[in-house]
């Protein structure tokens, strides 16, 4: 028997989710069957349903493979049925046999299509023509689940294919046991069994019925086609779903409710909602148990605990348009009485969505969320990080502004930039009050450059004055070792803070200390940083004094302080109309 | 023959791979997948443990030190199985072991069932039903018995009565078995009495197990519906009442019977028709809640669909069909016109079960008296359309409905109606002929048409 070299190919790798099809291919033993043709189209074909029924076992469902292997089944099985008619196979342990010749043969009992179809009491499998695509896949369905290991309580391989009903598809099945007739005994009653316990019910068990004093004659009425059909129309596929929320709505109105099975069925519902992609029956599932359990809170609380899992807030979310404005009152009601745990789900979310299109509605649904418990998020903001903690900050911000400020206070100390950052913002809109003018003060003083560079202006202009002598200080203290841009920044917070005390600080810095001989040869006093930090400030200064220390710095100053000192005399002289004017 | 054109839609196989996904989906919330190990687990345990025990008596004797230990460890799986599934039916049939119709894995152990096998069939033996588990000295005796020489005439029943003697109870030896294959009945003549049997058997057992505090096991039921629902259910041992059965098992069944008609002149679909009927036989279990588990309280009438409703969500895992008997065994005694309208189901099942129990087990009314009165209440109490259905499957004089002939004979309704022109003439069997003499058992059903006028009897003359 030829290797099946009709097989696909594997796809290109063109997705992160496409994986090499080792592991589907056909073992040596697989490919092993007679040789005629029908043998060799049937041997290909059930190779391609064996592989596809595998691929579950080893790639995730969406995933590219998956489809190809899908697709080479039908095509195999098609092309077996329309060259040579009915396939019908009987089913051995580890071999398939059509007619005498084996045309499918794996041991490996993990592998092998034929022993999972005689393991669970399949002796034939028939294909007709006519097969249809809807009934290959159903019979694709029912073995995957079977070799995917699944084991339900309600099916087994036998009653999955009598519920299929296939047109085209013949099973012989092993349906249970019965006596064989050949070694009867005369019967000799229980004598082994003895008094086992039982349980009878009760004598009158469902009477008496209520009174029916009169009748209706019999007759034979057909009964019309839309009627019947209206009424099958209750127990469609799409009336599932609905069935299931009701059932739960059922089962906790029902006297003397059994509130921990009632509750372990509920999830159970919303586990099959959310497989089914029923999101929107989820938030009215959780509304029907809040509803049921109005009068036990504690119950309530402890069941969304369970209920709105990180996996079924996801899907809520995700199931809400980004754009929207309007959220769905069942969603939103379920929201409210979310537990914190809940809130913290919808952060992580917004932590991972950045600037994702459902940024801005993660952040509307995690500021309500948190409307109802605002110390949930400042303790959820004390362990975030990054840019979640600043989206944080300002969330808290939106929700309670006095607790904002206090975490925008203890946020001043924190190692992380963007929080710093976002801190400082809420600060430059606050009243200075020794408590901000300290968190400020970290903020100048913070490791982070950027932070200092913002924080500087934002400190003199609530300040004023009484910043003058600590700007100073960072300035003399940190000029040698900041950058350029540091420099100029707290340049212009010394003029903003008090523009005649940096004058005169401006002043004390470049003119030289000593009338003397060394005074007459030192033309320029301070160090170029320090040059560099009188002269951004001085750009914002106007008035003589401004405009003489400037062309001292023009004169003498380092050679690029000077250009630029020189650059900014010619621009005022050139805004006053020339020298003089 | 010429190929077929090969075209792949991508959207058929797109959706073809949603569909694949989300049926492996619901698949695996369906699982109850703790349970399902624990019971295989158990259940080969108990095969292999037996199967050794089997072996070591042909070196020792059983009251020897060296079976403590597997006759000890034989008990605690006889009590754990039991705990959970109440009785446990060990199977050998051909070359395979069943324990509760799960598939005993072989593995490298594959000679030791086979040895099983061989040493329960050198009995005549095919299965053991353990209704108990057996306690240490029980377990040596069975060993004792079957590890040894068979008798020559009626082994099985050799060993029952010397079973017996040992003073063992508590446990059935059944004889052997064959596999019986799903298209047997239609080539070899279904055996209507055998599936009524193992039908009641498998009812009776469900509703001991709920009475037991076990979780539900719906799959035997399912498979006695899948059976019933195979053979069709116009047969005439269907309809009769046995004598000794659990009445409860069989008003069950009997309810199960009138809704899988119901069911099946609705056009269900064969999944749905499943459901139907394995909701029908639990539809009452909710009186199992006054069982011993439960501190042996019995339930009310007015009690019986919630506490039967609580019973089914011990049994884990997510599948419609337990939400649908769960919802219909909610609902079951609801009227039709309630303002919580029942769903289809529960519906169905009200129709079916009041007829059962107004037209047979009440005794208040013959068969076509029950159905008149309950026409009367069509729309209210009872669906309309519903109760058509079941008036004009069951016909004009359902099954039990006794009848006089105009030449005297008495007969009994055996079946549904076979067509609509025969809905007031169905087959009967004869019970006294024309001189009011009791009818042999073997004469023919007698077809009513062309019987002339027929009058009702409450009871025979």
């Amino acid at each position: 028997m030829a290797p099946d070299e009709g097989g696909p190919a594997p796809p290109a790798v063109q997705d992160a989710d496409v994986a090499p099809l080792e592991g589907a291919e056909a073992s040596p033993e697989e490919r092993r069957a007679a040789g005629s043709p029908h043998a060799v189209s049937a041997n290909a074909a059930l190779l391609a349903l064996t592989r596809a029924a595998r691929s579950f076992t080893l790639y995730d469902p969406s995933n590219k493979v998956v489809r190809t292997l899908i697709g080479d089944y039908r095509d195999k099985l098609q092309k077996a049925l329309a060259s040579f008619g009915s396939l019908v196979l009987e089913v051995h342990p580890f071999e398939l046999v059509l007619g005498r010749e084996v045309v499918y043969l794996e041991k490996d009992r993990e592998r092998s299509l034929s022993f999972r179809l005689f393991r669970d009491g399949v002796r034939r499998i028939g294909f007709e023509p006519g097969l249809t695509w809807e009934e290959m896949l159903h019979l694709l369905q029912i073995l995957s689940i079977r070799y995917t290991g699944v084991r339900q309580q309600e099916d087994d391989l036998v009653t999955l294919l009598r519920k299929a009903a296939f047109e085209h598809v013949s099973i012989a099945a092993i349906e249970g046991f019965v006596p064989e007739e050949e070694f009867a005994e005369p019967p000799i009653g229980d004598l082994l069994r003895g008094a086992t316990p039982r349980y009878e019910a009760p004598a009158h068990w469902d009477l008496p019925l209520p009174p029916f004093p009169e009748a209706v004659p019999l007759r034979h009425r057909a009964v019309g086609a839309e009627l019947l059909e209206r009424l099958r129309s209750e127990e469609s596929e799409e009336a599932v779903a609905g069935g299931a929320v009701r059932a739960v709505a059922e089962v906790l109105h029902a006297p003397g409710p059994d509130l921990e099975a009632a509750l372990g069925f509920a999830l159970e519902v919303r586990e099959f909602l959310l497989v089914e992609r029923r999101v929107d029956l989820v938030a009215e599932l959780g509304r029907v148990v809040r509803r049921a359990l109005q009068a036990r809170p504690e119950a309530v609380a402890a069941f969304l605990a369970a209920f709105l899992d990180a996996k079924t807030v996801e899907a809520l979310v995700r199931a809400l348009p980004a754009d929207r404005e309007e959220l769905p009152a069942p969603f939103l009601e379920l929201l409210d009485a979310a537990p914190g745990e809940t809130v913290g789900r919808l952060v992580d979310l917004l932590a991972g969505e950045g600037q994702g299109p459902r940024a801005h509605l993660l952040r509307r649904l995690v500021a309500r969320g948190f409307q109802h418990a605002p110390e949930a998020l400042v303790a959820r903001l004390r362990e975030a990080r990054g840019d979640t903690a600043a989206l944080l900050l300002r969330l808290l911000a939106d929700v309670n502004a006095p607790a904002a400020l206090h975490a925008a206070v203890e946020a001043s100390s924190a190692a992380d930039p963007e929080l710093q950052l976002e801190a400082l913002r809420q600060l430059a809109g606050a009243a200075f009050t020794p408590e901000t003018a300290r968190a400020l003060h970290h903020l100048v003083e913070s490791r982070f450059e950027s932070v200092r560079v913002a924080a500087f202006p934002v400190m003199a202009s609530r300040g004023g004055a009484r910043v003058f002598p600590a700007l100073q200080a960072h300035a003399e203290k940190h000029a040698v070792t900041c950058s350029a841009a540091e420099a100029e920044a707290v340049g212009r917070a010394l003029v903003q803070a008090q523009a005649p005390s940096a004058l005169a600080l401006f002043g004390s810095w470049l003119r030289p200390k000593s009338g003397g001989l060394l005074g007459r040869l030192m033309k320029m006093h301070a160090p170029p940083p320090l040059q560099r930090v009188a002269l951004a400030g001085l750009r914002g200064a106007a008035g003589a004094e401004a405009d003489a220390l400037l062309a001292l710095l023009a004169e003498h100053g380092e050679a690029s302080v000077a250009r630029e000192a020189r650059a900014t005399l010619h621009g005022r002289a050139g805004g006053r109309g020339g020298p003089g004017g | 023959m010429g190929e077929t054109p090969l075209t792949v839609a991508t959207d058929d196989l797109e959706r073809a791979q949603a569909e694949l996904a989300r049926a492996l989906g619901r698949a695996r919330i369906g699982e109850d997948r703790a349970l399902a190990n624990q019971v295989r687990e158990l259940g080969e345990r108990l095969a292999h443990l037996l199967a050794g025990l089997l072996r070591m008596t042909r070196l020792h004797s059983p009251d020897n030190n060296a079976f403590n230990k597997p006759v000890e460890d034989l008990h605690h799986t006889l009590v754990q199985l039991h705990e959970l599934l109440g009785s446990v039916h060990l199977v050998a049939v051909e070359d395979q072991v069943y324990v509760n119709d799960i598939r005993i894995r072989a593995g490298d152990k594959a000679s030791s069932l086979r040895e099983l096998s061989a040493e329960l069939h050198r009995h005549n033996v095919g299965g053991i039903t353990f209704h108990l588990p057996l306690g240490g000295p029980a377990v040596r005796a069975l060993i004792a018995a079957v590890g040894g020489p068979p008798a020559m005439q009626e082994p099985r029943n050799t060993l029952v009565r010397a079973l017996q003697a040992a003073g063992l109870s508590g446990l059935e030896l059944q004889g052997r078995f064959r596999f019986r294959m799903a298209a047997e009945g239609e080539q070899q003549g279904f055996d209507p009495g055998g599936f009524l049997s193992r039908a009641l058997a498998a009812t009776d057992e469900a509703f001991q197990n709920l009475a037991a505090g076990r979780v539900p096991n719906p799959l035997p039921l399912r498979r006695v519906v899948t059976e019933l629902l195979e053979r069709g259910v116009a047969d005439e041992q269907l309809w009769a009442d046995p004598d000794g059965v659990p009445p409860h098992a069989l008003h069950q069944l009997r309810v199960a019977q009138l809704a899988l008609l119901v069911g099946r002149d609705l056009g269900l679909s064969s999944n749905l028709l499943q459901d139907l009927g394995v909701a029908a036989l639990y539809h009452d279990c909710g009186y199992a809640a006054g069982g011993a588990a439960s501190g042996g309280v019995g339930v009310a009438f007015e009690k019986h669909a919630a506490t039967g409703a609580r019973l089914l969500l011990r049994q884990r895992g997510f599948h419609e069909a337990k939400m649908r008997r769960v919802l219909a065994i909610l609902q079951h005694h609801r009227d039709a016109n309630d303002g919580l309208r029942p769903g289809l189901f529960g519906r169905i099942l009200r129709v079916a079960e009041d007829y059962d129990t107004l037209g047979r087990r009440s005794g208040r009314l013959s068969p076509t008296l029950a159905l008149a009165a309950m026409l009367k209440w069509a729309g209210t109490r009872y669906d309309a359309v519903l109760l058509q259905l079941l008036v004009n499957a069951l016909g004009a004089y359902p099954p039990g409905t006794l009848l006089k002939l105009e030449d005297g004979r008495v007969v009994r309704s055996t079946a549904p109606a076979r067509s609509p022109e025969t809905f007031a003439t169905p087959l009967a069997r004869c019970l006294r002929l024309a001189d009011g003499s009791p009818a042999p058992g073997d004469l023919p059903l007698v077809d009513l048409r062309g019987a002339g006028p027929l009058h009702l009897l409450r009871a025979l003359p």
